[in-house]
């Protein structure tokens, strides 16, 4: 089931690295999957949207789904928001035949470095992090 | 031998110009494939920004970019939200039939180095 279950794995790394805690918290930044909210709250926020075809050779294991996904930044202070990004991207953007919760990656690939999306009209700022994993299935 | 060495420059050639046709128009495809299935419409604006480039021409490479070119094109691309005009809009309009067409464009290329080399 790692197609279901692949993002709240990461998001439960993320917490264990003290990005924040998974689901809601008013004591540290919430950490979310699959949902985005126009909130006047940091927060770093996991989507999955799509992916590549598996029928191309990524290595010797048999059967590999290879999905992307997004990790959106959001917090009141750029320096924060820049920081936070960026250190994400360090961490996941090269992980190989890497075991995390019920998932085995075969890899995580970072597509490029944190992108600036927006200020909103509350005054975070946001950016955006992009990846490709490949995932046995 | 001079001869041979000008067939096989003729060769190499027609099949560089053969691919550089072929990323040409797979870039295209792709290019109506957003503009026309996944991106968003409201005003019209940002689709009618869509924009293929040729940013690298030279013997040795041939790079394509697409784009759109408004302010907000990256904050619509970027931000997760319900889209609902076209039926498939969606955020990741550029980057979602790119990947999909990704394998296409190897194919086309294969295909028209091939053709080349037998034509």
């Amino acid at each position: 089931m790692t197609l279901e279950t692949y993002l709240s794995d990461i998001a439960t790394y993320l917490q264990t690295q003290g990005y924040g805690v998974v689901g809601s918290s008013t004591t540290s930044t919430p950490i979310q999957i699959g949902g985005y909210y126009e909130s006047t709250y940091n927060a770093i926020f996991l989507t999955s949207y799509g992916g590549s075809d598996s029928n191309e050779i990524v290595s010797t294991e048999a059967s590999s789904i290879n999905p992307d996904f997004q990790i959106l930044v959001r917090h009141s202070s750029q320096q924060t928001a820049i920081e936070t990004s960026a250190s994400i991207y360090r961490l996941l953007r090269k992980k190989v035949s890497w075991d995390i919760g019920t998932t085995h990656f075969i890899y995580v690939r970072g597509k490029a470095p944190p992108i600036f999306v927006r200020k909103t009209n509350s005054g975070f700022f946001e950016y955006s992090i992009n990846f490709s994993a490949s995932l046995s299935d | 031998m001079m001869d041979a060495e000008a067939g096989i420059r003729a060769a190499l050639e027609k099949m560089w110009k053969a691919s550089c046709q072929a990323l040409d128009e797979s870039a295209d495809e792709i290019l109506k494939i957003s503009s026309q299935t996944y991106c968003p419409v409201d005003t019209g604006l940002l689709k009618s920004t869509a924009k293929d480039e040729l940013v690298v021409d030279s013997d040795s490479e041939h790079t394509r970019e697409l784009s759109y070119d408004t302010d907000y094109a990256k904050i619509v691309h970027e931000v997760p939200y319900n889209h609902y005009n076209p039926p498939l809009a969606q955020y990741k309009y550029l980057e979602v039939p790119m990947r999909l067409q990704e394998q296409k464009v190897v194919a086309n290329i294969q295909s028209a180095v091939r053709d080349s080399i037998d034509s």
